[in-house]
This record gives structure tokens, sequence and C-alpha cells, in this order.
């Protein structure tokens, strides 16, 4: 291969979106599940929209949040963080795009344990943080390892926010699908179905990974 | 070693309005069909579900009262509570469990042994729950509970989940660990044979209230309510008219009856308990002429339905008598005779 950098990118993008996505989504999801239901539908929603919308339409509302004159860009910019054009950008983009993933499946997680499970940790004194460190996270651990993947995969395919965020500069903010998309685009089909095949890889290595880990910690179940 | 639980709670349309206080270290049974509040009862106790109005008192010490505004966590109120499936964490050894309800500061391996050697669980130390009978999850669930030493211990439906054929040695296990449990018990059943051998005192709950509470004897013996008299096990129920001085007509059956005392007023329903029939002669008091209409077979008794002779009425009477007792029989006796004093008058 005569340039590895847009997969070393990608997989920079992808490892930092799905680091966030891990903490933020657990702690969301969590979170979440303690609230009233009609919050919880509000949040569900709210948190969710990412991944319905159009990739491209999540990156016009991220570039105007982010950009020079954006809410939180105008925040950044004054402390010296540029986000548009950049790969910190496209980490934006994939955590955005992703987290909705992450987030869902370890809810559903979380929701599948049986709720007298949290009432005897609580009646034996335990408390609610230790609730969540000692018993509803092992638990959901299936859950977990299932939305880490899955957001990593999301994250490593992330074509149209990123697009719109970062823009597609070879050697900055170019990853493999935007590669893939600039080499077919010139007819260059050759090294398009090349980079194809990495993320084709790839892909389905995360996903055995995932099986072989989540085979493992059903072990008491 | 005492509780004062008065308690409301209005949750939709279902409506929760308990009574219960003891002063004894005694065990105190909740029976009602599923859905009248036992468990909910028992969950306000532990603080999972907060009432509406009143107060929660255990030992002298104040769990919730609505007028003081106060409502002391779960975690605050060191009860102890066994659930229907014991609620066992599934991702923790049977030692783990056990050791799970104890704070770092009390932590020590000596006890959590003791707790083990107790409960039989001795080499199962290691075991997750999943590998462990249904017994010995029941073993574990108790052991996790009494090695905090509660105030209160609370089983809800603790056999429910069982065969019956495992169900009785486990009752016999769980009289023997609950015999010298020097603590106020709260046991919630649906089972009038369960209440009956384990609770000293007993309530009965319908939709949410507690409609009749008073020890175990009186109230198999002299339920108050229909829904008492039918929960500790009466088949044979009717409402009920008074026809003379001390004289009754058992509408459903199409019956009168000679009564030890007049008619009360508030009294709507009349019970015979299925065993209490005899066979007798016709001019003994009380001597009904029958027709058999269908006889339902247990192992070792019989279910046999029957009328009074000629009339159309609109449920049948059932009696129930042992295999041992009818042996001897050739034919269904033509009379059978109900004493007075065993005829249940209620509410």
């Amino acid at each position: 291969m005569e340039n590895i950098t847009p997969l070393l990118i990608s997989l920079r993008i992808a490892c930092t979106s799905t680091l966030f996505s891990f903490f933020l989504g657990v702690l969301a999801a969590w979170w979440v599940t303690r609230l009233s239901l009609r919050w919880q539908t509000f949040l569900d929603g709210l948190l969710t929209l990412p991944l319905v919308l159009p990739p491209t339409v999540t990156g016009l509302f991220l570039l105007i949040l982010f950009g020079k004159n954006g809410f939180i860009g105008k925040m950044l910019l004054s402390l010296g963080i540029r986000v548009v054009f950049t790969v910190e950008g496209a980490v934006i983009a994939a955590f955005v795009v992703s987290f909705p993933l992450m987030y869902r499946t370890v809810k559903a997680a979380f929701e599948q344990i049986d709720p007298d499970l949290i009432y005897a940790g609580q009646i034996l004194g335990m408390k609610d943080f230790e609730i969540f460190r000692r018993i509803q996270i092992p638990l959901a651990l299936p859950g977990i390892a299932a939305g880490l993947v899955l957001t990593f995969a999301r994250s490593l395919g992330e074509f149209g926010a990123t697009l719109m965020v970062a823009g597609n500069i070879p050697g900055k903010t170019q990853t493999v699908s935007l590669m893939i998309y600039t080499a077919s685009a010139a007819g260059d089909m050759s090294l398009a179905i090349k980079w194809t095949l990495v993320i084709v890889i790839i892909s389905l290595s995360s996903i055995g990974l995932m099986n072989l880990a989540i085979a493992k910690m059903r072990k008491y179940s | 070693m005492s509780f004062d639980i008065d308690i409301q709670k209005d949750a939709g349309d279902f409506h929760l309005d308990v009574k219960l206080k003891e002063d004894a270290p005694v065990i105190t049974g909740l029976l009602g069909a599923s859905g009248c509040g036992k468990s909910m009862t028992l969950k306000c106790v532990a603080g999972i579900i907060t009432p509406d109005k009143g107060k929660i008192v255990v030992n002298g010490e104040t769990y919730f009262d609505s007028e003081k505004g106060i409502n002391l966590k779960p975690q605050e109120r060191k009860t102890g509570y066994l659930f229907q499936n014991y609620a066992l964490f599934p991702n923790m050894t049977v030692e783990e469990n056990i050791a799970a309800g104890i704070s770092r500061k009390d932590f020590s391996k000596e006890k959590i042994q003791a707790e083990i050697k107790r409960f039989g669980l001795s080499g199962k130390e290691k075991l997750h729950p999943s590998a462990l009978s249904g017994g010995q999850q029941q073993r574990c669930a108790l052991a996790r509970i009494f090695i905090r030493d509660p105030n209160i211990l609370m089983l809800d439906e603790p056999f429910s989940a069982l065969d019956s054929s495992l169900r009785w040695s486990l009752q016999q296990d769980l009289l023997q660990f609950l015999k010298d449990y020097n603590r106020s018990i709260l046991f919630v059943s649906h089972s009038r044979d369960e209440i009956y051998m384990l609770c000293e005192n007993a309530g009965v709950m319908e939709e949410g209230r507690l409609i009749d509470y008073d020890s175990t004897k009186r109230l198999f013996a002299h339920p108050r309510t229909r829904a008492a008299l039918s929960l500790t096990g009466c088949r044979n129920i009717s409402p009920v008219k008074a026809s003379g001085e001390k004289r009754a007509l058992f509408t459903d059956w199409d019956l009168e009856l000679e009564l030890n005392h007049p008619i009360k007023p508030g009294i709507l329903f009349g019970g015979i308990r299925a065993h209490y029939f005899t066979p007798c002669r016709k001019e003994d008091v009380n001597a009904i002429e029958i027709e058999v209409v269908q006889v339902i077979n247990e192992p070792f008794a019989s279910n046999i339905l029957f009328k009074k002779k000629g009339v159309h009425p609109k449920q049948l009477m059932c009696w129930r008598v042992s295999h041992d007792q009818i042996k001897d029989l050739t034919e269904f006796p033509s009379y059978l005779q109900i004493l007075p004093e065993n005829i249940l008058l209620v509410e």
C-alpha cells in the first residue's frame, strides 16, 4: 500500500470518538434510566436524533455550532482551538453521529436488568454509584461491548458529517471513506477497491472480536 | 422489636391503605390474591416505593412520616427483603453476594464464613448463583440478609417460584431459621397454608385495603369479611338473609338453616367449610337431603358437589371428604348435616 496516511487518520478519529462515546454513552444511559418517564422520552429523542438525520444535516448543525461565529466555535477559538477543517472537527463529527448507537445499546442493556436486583442492592445498603459499578455495569457488559463495536464501525465509516465539518484535506482530514470517494470520483477504481477491502476487513474483524468477547462475558448467565 | 405501619398511596385507580402494628417480634402474615397490594406494602417499608401519606416506624425508628417530612432512603433503613426470585447478583459468587451487604468497615472473613456455614453453603463459596439449586439460592439470599442483622425481615412470596415437592422441605428449612430469629417478620403470600404454618398474626388484603387483621388462629376460625372467608379457603359462600329468630336463608343454595345466634346487622354472607359436613339422619338439626351432582377426585380426598334435593340453586355446595372416611360407604349418604356452630357469618 503506497500511502497509509488515510488509514491512520481514520483509525485515530474512530478510536478517539469511540473513547468519548464509551464514557459519555454509558453515563448518559445510566443517567437517563434514572429520570422520570417523561424526561426519558424527551432525552431519548434528542440523543437519538443524529442517528436518524441525514449526516449532511448533522454536519450543517455542527458547522453552525462550531463555526467561527457559532456559539461553541467562538468559545473554542478564544482558547485557540479551531474545529472546522481540522482532525478535531472530524472527531466531533464522528462522535456526534455514532454516539446514539452507544447510548441506545447500553440503555437497552440497562433496561434488561431485573429491577429487583437494583432494589436488592439499595436495601442491602449499596450506594447508587456502587450499584452502577458492581451490578449494572457487569450485567450490561455484553451490551456495552456491542455498543463499542457499533460505535467504532460507524465512526470509521463516517462520511457526510465529516466532509461538512472537516473537509477532505489529503494528509490532514482525508479519511479512508473520503479517500474511496475521491478515488472513485477521479476514476481510480483499483485504489478505491483496495481501500474498500481494508474497511471491510477491519469491520469484519471488529464484529468477530465482539462476538468472542460477548461469548466470554456470558459465562455466568 | 416492633413496627407501626399506617400508609396510604394512590397509584392510578389503585388505592393502598394499610395499618399494621406489632409490639412483639412475631411473624405477621399478609394474605391476598396477586395484585392486592401486599408486595407494595413491603416495598413501602423497604423504601422502594414512597407512600403518599402516613408513617412507618420500625423499632422506634421513623422510616417515613409524611407530616414530619421524613423519608429515609432504602440504604438508611436497614431492612431485610427476600425477593420472590431471591434477586441474587448473577455476576457475583455466593461469597461476594453475601458480602455485598456489608460495609468495608464491618467486613470480616470470619463473619462471612460463619453465615456460609450456618446456611449450609460450605464448598459453594466460589460458585455463581446460576450453579445453585433453588433451595441453595434461597439460603444464599437469606445469608446475605441475615449477615446485616436487619431491624425487620420481609419475605415476599418466597415459595411461589418452587415446585410443590421442593416447597415443603424449603418451608421446613425456613421455619428452622426463623424460629430463633428474634425480629419482626412480615411474610407475604397468597397461600393460606403457608400463612397458617408460619405466622402468629395475619391480615387479609383485598384491592389495596387491609380488611381483616388478627391472630392467625382467630382469623381462620372466625373470619369477619367475605374476602377473609374465601382466602382462608372456604369453598361454600352464599349471600344470607334472616328468615326467623335464629334461622337464615342461604339464597345461592336455596337452603334454610338454623343458627346459633340471631343474624347481626351488617352480616351479608354465610360460609360453610367443605369438610364440616357430616352424614346424618333425617331428624337431626340442619339435616339437608342431598342430590349429588358431580364428584371431583384429588389424590387423597374427594370433593362432592351437591344441592338440596328438589331445588335449582344458583350454586352447588361442596363436601370435601378424605378417601379414608368414605372407604366404607357403598353409596352417598342421603342426608348431610352442618352444625349451627360451624356456620360462619361475615360482613
